[in-house]
């Protein structure tokens, strides 16, 4: 029975620090996003700006998936495991919040948060701001698990993977008839579902690449390299095969005018693009990464 | 038409960067014909023997080699290569016979010779001895490991057989033993390199085989 106490108490001591280190996040975020201070300093009312409501709760969202990776671990003492979820907490929360930073200066370059959530309720930036968060916090699932603990590897992942991220979004415009900073300003939802699948089904596939063994850093990333490109080889092969496939209507001519003049038929291929690229991408990924050829080929 | 261009060097690109740095094929030697082996060889005397050939590949296959390089003054090892098709096929019956010997003067010689030829009839490695009514080749006790190196097992080359090689050497003909020992099919070779070492693929399954195997391990209860 006391050993049954003491790891329920422990239990209940680490979900305690847990609640520190979600306050420790709090007051982070306030330092590095000044504009959020509405969000964070006072008490937050959901019904006010739902944009704003969703843009607030996927950065809770983003952060609760990355503390999900981190482990307890007594294997020495109880001291050490806390001083080492203690590090990795506050350099995860860091690694997070600039990189949401950095995406966000990459991606929404022309808009300010003040701007287009507080005064214009512009639901289509907080859902791509939304879909941004959630990206960007799973990839730092996939490098803290990749970096065994590592601070050298995790910074060199780390960077790795918000490179590419990066590089990633700017390719929209090869996939998508929508034209991101016109129809962001117009508010058009449909981009907004295009933009998140689009950067979702990047986001599986950055990750699945990541998810490799790794004993030399070079060859880990000439290897993370070479699964993107295999995934950029197959991936349009997908997206063009479940278009034939299920038969879906895309007459380029007429279709994508209606983009523009047509919120109805806009929200209808923007869902379209974007669940047929998530789609496509979580077939790419299971051609790319989970084809086990046993000892005919050694590697790839 | 640009984004079929685009995705056929896309696609170009993927292949040379895997060529390049990919980790399949680094480190392995390509040979077409035994005489490339001399690369692999760095002191002489030294003999290659053919101990495995076998293929990857479902579609498109590689063919790869095994040797073992047995050396005269150092220790003995094993190595990989990757070849072409036609010498895999037409080594596939000299498996665990000497395909490339380097003598002490440098000369080399890629007639498929049993294993071991090299060393018979050196009296830096051995002496005939007179056995059972013949002379036989003994390896010296600093060498008497060779024998199972060469996987002769109990066999013992008399001076008939190291005649038998001495003549095919000069005719440039390969020769398996006086009563085809060596190679595929051969009794010492079949003995001391076993035929599921020495296969050149993947086993064939039969499709009934397969299903009925598949239920049994999966489904029943």
């Amino acid at each position: 029975m006391e050993e049954i106490l003491d790891r329920f108490f422990l239990r209940i001591l680490f979900a305690i620090f847990t609640f520190v280190l979600l306050f420790i996040y709090k007051y982070f975020h306030y330092f590095l996003y000044p504009n959020g201070k509405k969000q964070l300093k006072k008490i937050f009312n959901p019904i006010a700006n739902p944009p704003d409501t969703l843009h607030f709760l996927s950065r809770l969202l983003g952060i609760a998936f990355i503390f999900s990776t981190l482990e307890f671990n007594f294997y020495y003492s109880l001291w050490v495991g806390i001083f080492h979820i203690f590090t990795m907490g506050i350099i995860t929360i860091c690694l997070y919040l600039i990189s949401v930073y950095l995406a966000e200066s990459i991606i929404l370059y022309k808009f300010d948060y003040v701007d287009e959530i507080l005064k214009r309720e512009n639901y289509s930036y907080s859902i791509i701001s939304f879909t941004i968060n959630i990206c960007i916090a799973l990839l730092i699932r996939q490098i803290l698990s990749e970096s065994e603990n590592s601070l050298v590897i995790l910074s060199m992942l780390w960077l790795y993977s918000i490179v590419i991220f990066g590089f990633s979004t700017k390719l929209f415009e090869f996939y998508s008839h929508y034209s991101f900073n016109k129809q962001l300003i117009q508010q058009n939802l449909g981009l907004s579902f295009s933009y998140s699948g689009y950067i979702l089904g990047n986001t599986i596939l950055i990750s699945m690449a990541f998810d490799q063994d790794h004993y030399d850093i070079k060859s880990y990333s000439l290897r993370v390299i070479l699964k993107l490109l295999l995934s950029a080889i197959i991936l349009p092969l997908f997206v063009m095969i479940l278009y034939k496939i299920f038969a879906i209507k895309r007459d380029k001519k007429s279709f994508y005018k209606l983009l523009d003049s047509d919120p109805k038929a806009s929200i209808g291929i923007g869902l379209l693009e974007g669940t047929v690229y998530i789609g496509s991408a979580l077939l790419t990924s299971m051609i790319t990464h989970k084809i086990n050829f046993g000892g005919i080929f050694p590697y790839l | 038409m640009n984004r079929i261009l685009f995705y056929i060097s896309f696609v170009a690109i993927y292949l040379a960067m895997s060529k390049s740095f990919g980790p399949d094929n680094t480190g392995i030697e390509y040979i077409r014909r035994a005489k490339d082996l001399s690369s692999l060889i760095y002191k002489a005397p030294a003999t290659a023997i053919l101990t495995q050939n076998f293929t990857k590949g479902y579609l498109i296959k590689t063919y790869y080699q095994k040797y073992k390089i047995i050396y005269g003054f150092q220790p003995s090892r094993e190595v990989v290569v990757r070849t072409k098709r036609s010498f895999a096929e037409y080594t596939k019956k000299y498996v665990g016979m000497s395909l490339f010997r380097i003598d002490s003067n440098g000369s080399i010689n890629t007639t498929p010779m049993p294993p071991g030829s090299l060393y018979i009839g050196n009296r830096q490695f051995g002496k005939w001895t007179f056995e059972h009514g013949e002379y036989s080749w003994k390896f010296y006790g600093a060498y008497k490991n060779f024998p199972k190196h060469f996987g002769w097992g109990e066999f013992k080359p008399t001076k008939t057989f190291y005649k038998a090689i001495t003549e095919n050497l000069e005719k440039g003909l390969p020769f398996t033993g006086l009563n085809h020992e060596f190679g595929q099919g051969g009794e010492i070779t079949e003995k001391y390199i076993p035929s599921d070492t020495r296969r050149f693929g993947i086993d064939q399954i039969k499709l009934n085989t397969l299903i009925s195997e598949y239920f049994k391990t999966n489904y029943t209860f």
